[in-house]
């Protein structure tokens, strides 16, 4: 699916609706967190970050959704991504944390209306019970948040970043979405449910950026994956050049043969035949 | 848990969304306004002296005659006093609900963490060295150097709290306690040097601090009160969508376009006027501001733009109705208010504290 419908420059070639990351190196403390990373994600496409636990996921997400300084470039749709246009910024893309404590007690109605708010009822944006039907959780905007589930609490958070972001591309262009780990802690009907909106949202024109620990996931919906190890990239490209036997195995210090299906170009690994 | 839980639960109107609690936030308000009118009303009408408001009324209005001295009870004293307990209940409980809103945290309150501490000890200072080392700030001020002295003395702690309260866009309730513990033991300790320094007619208006009355309200302190709480409160209601982003954390508040550093400063900015000016006219008041915003989040939920008005017409009602207990249940003597507040409020402090202790592990 995923490489049989996008072509690398994909079906909305406007310049601008780039992510372009250059040079990045994050130091926190002491400690060189990032080292000369680069990456480019395109509008249209969904792009993977994978790699090891600590190898800097999170880190160069943040970094791109300016939660963090970092050396570099980093620009999206050519703008620099720094305090000054943060509200700008929030109307062409919205964050999904790898976690979200709530503060209160609110109902999910509630939180959800949080993403609402930033962008009013302006075309495109989905009503709050539309945002929960999309993450399938039709009924639940009477429930107080805190007594959700964490697979549920983590969809909540998904349809207020929905809320957000509203249609994939807006009159100013396309929009993206930066989510950390977005079904990690999801089952698996809902990991796909999940994915294949992403998926659609770049299919309508959106960016999507995704850390992503699920491999097999990963191959099934992204176009374009960049493979993290110790704060270096060391690959970058489509899901059959990075997702390869040889470059997975060195990524994780395991022997992990990678697998493709019969007719399709989309790889899979087996934990079961994993060696060490 | 079970109010807040079930009445989550409950759909408010057969119109309204389920989990949406604006209408009923709009209709709580609109009750609050009733209850605070009953609040003024008691206040004008109870006290060693008895009035009937209705007279007042109307002779305001020219219909009726009303002896002199009813006049003046009412006109000077009563009536400041009123209007200060409405600007120092409203004032103290905004404070609070800001303050919480800041630290994402139910338990802060600018009297628990020691900004009213702080405060005092502002005030104090100018109470002590105001004809002397202060001498030029009092000069210019005039009857607004003592809350001016009390503002930078509650902005100095808020900001030294929030340094410390906090690592990683978090408070840990530990922390931001301790941390108000040893600042509130500070202040109190510097209070304690300037009571040694200070004269006998200074020592009776320090006296004045250690409970918090509304006892020698004037015009004077209403005018010196209100264009400080009146700013911070203005100020916390146009905040209030950014406080709400802040349920979140701080990151996701900025990925929703708020500007969080300058969010920060200006709250912590209101908290300072707001906590500043009312412990200048009325001294340390405790508990308001902690249970004000603490009973309104269980009727109307958290949101800030119905929780910050909400505050302000509770705060004011309460204060009032302490202010009305304290005068007549030792009549014709009179107890301080501060301590009305604190039986009432520190039990419900520690019932707060242990409803969350389950919630809190490891905090
Ligand atoms: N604030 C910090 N201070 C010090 N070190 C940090 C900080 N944040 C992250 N690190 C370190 O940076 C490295 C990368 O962290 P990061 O969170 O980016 O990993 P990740 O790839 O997202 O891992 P995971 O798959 O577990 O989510 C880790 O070794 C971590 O210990
Ligand atoms: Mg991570």
């Amino acid at each position: 699916m995923a490489s049989s419908t996008n072509i690398p420059g994909g079906p909305h070639p406007i310049s601008a609706s780039r992510l372009d990351v250059e040079g990045v190196c994050v130091v926190i403390g002491r400690k060189e967190i990032l080292r000369q990373v680069g990456f480019k994600a395109e509008a249209g496409r969904f792009s993977a970050i994978i790699g090891p636990n600590g190898s800097g996921k999170s880190t160069l997400l943040k970094a791109i959704i300016g939660e963090l300084g970092y050396h570099g470039s980093i620009r999206l749709a050519g703008r620099l991504v720094s305090e000054e246009n943060r509200r700008e910024l929030s109307l062409c893309r919205a964050v999904l944390p790898q976690h979200t404590s709530v503060a209160f007690p609110l109902t999910v109605h509630e939180v959800v209306s949080l993403g609402r708010r930033v962008r009013g009822n302006e075309g495109g944006s989905y009503s709050v019970e539309d945002a929960l039907a999309a993450v399938d959780l039709n009924g639940f905007s009477g429930r107080s948040y805190q007594q959700l589930s964490g697979g549920e609490q983590q969809r909540v958070q998904l349809a207020r970043v929905l809320c957000q972001v509203g249609a994939p591309v807006g009159p100013e262009g396309p929009r993206w979405l930066f989510l950390d780990e977005p079904v990690s802690s999801l089952d698996i009907k809902h990991q796909l449910w999940v994915m294949r909106f992403a998926r659609s949202f770049a299919e309508g024109g959106g960016g999507v950026v995704a850390v992503m620990h699920d491999l097999n996931l990963t191959a099934m919906f992204a176009d374009h994956v960049l493979a993290l190890k110790q704060g270096e990239a060391r690959a970058e490209g489509s899901v059959q050049q990075v997702i390869t036997s040889d470059l997975v195995s060195s990524l994780y210090e395991c022997v992990l043969p990678v697998g493709e299906t019969p007719g399709r170009e989309m790889p899979f690994v087996l934990p079961q035949v994993a060696g060490h | 848990m079970s109010v807040a839980d079930v009445s989550l639960r409950v759909r408010w109107s057969r119109t309204g969304v389920e989990g949406d609690r604006r209408n009923r936030a709009l209709l709580v308000l609109l009750l609050l306004c009733g209850f605070l009118l009953v609040c003024i009303w008691l206040s004008m009408t109870s006290g060693a002296v008895d009035i009937r408001l209705w007279e007042y009324l109307q002779a305001v209005a020219g219909q009726h005659e009303l002896s002199a001295r009813d006049q003046l009870v009412i006109e000077v004293i009563r009536l400041p006093r009123m209007v200060l307990g409405v600007i120092v209940g409203g004032g103290l409980a905004i404070a609070g609900a800001v303050m919480q809103g800041l630290f994402r945290n139910p338990l802060a309150d600018p009297g628990v963490v020691g900004v009213s501490a702080g405060a005092s000890l502002g005030a104090a200072a100018m109470i002590v060295l105001g004809s002397s080392v202060l001498a030029p700030v009092t000069l210019h001020l005039g009857i607004y150097a003592l809350p001016v002295a009390a503002f930078v003395g509650s902005l100095a702690t808020t900001f030294c709290l929030y340094s410390l309260g906090r690592t990683e866009g978090q408070t840990s309730v530990a922390t931001l306690l301790l941390a108000g513990i040893a600042l509130s033991a500070l202040a109190l300790a510097m209070v304690g040097v300037l009571i040694f320094l200070a004269d006998d007619q200074q020592l009776r208006d320090l006296n004045f601090w250690q409970l918090g009355s509304l006892a020698g309200a004037t015009w004077g302190k209403v005018a010196a009160a209100l264009p400080f709480v009146g700013v911070a409160s203005l100020g916390a209601l146009l905040m209030a969508p950014g406080l709400n982003s802040l349920f979140l954390g701080e990151a996701a508040a900025g990925h929703m376009g708020i500007h969080v550093e300058r969010l920060k400063t200006l709250s912590i900015i209101c908290v300072a006027l707001a906590t500043g000016a009312c412990v200048a006219v009325s001294g340390g008041i405790g508990f308001v501001g902690i249970v004000v915003p603490h009973l309104l989040r269980l009727v109307i939920g958290p949101d800030h733009r119905y929780l910050l008005p909400g505050c302000v017409l509770l705060g004011a009602s309460l204060l009032l109705l302490a202010d009305a207990i304290a005068r007549v249940i030792v009549a014709p003597a009179e107890l301080p208010i501060g301590i009305v507040t604190a039986l009432v409020g520190a039990p419900f402090f520690l019932w707060i504290l242990l409803r969350r202790k389950g919630l809190m592990a490891g905090v």
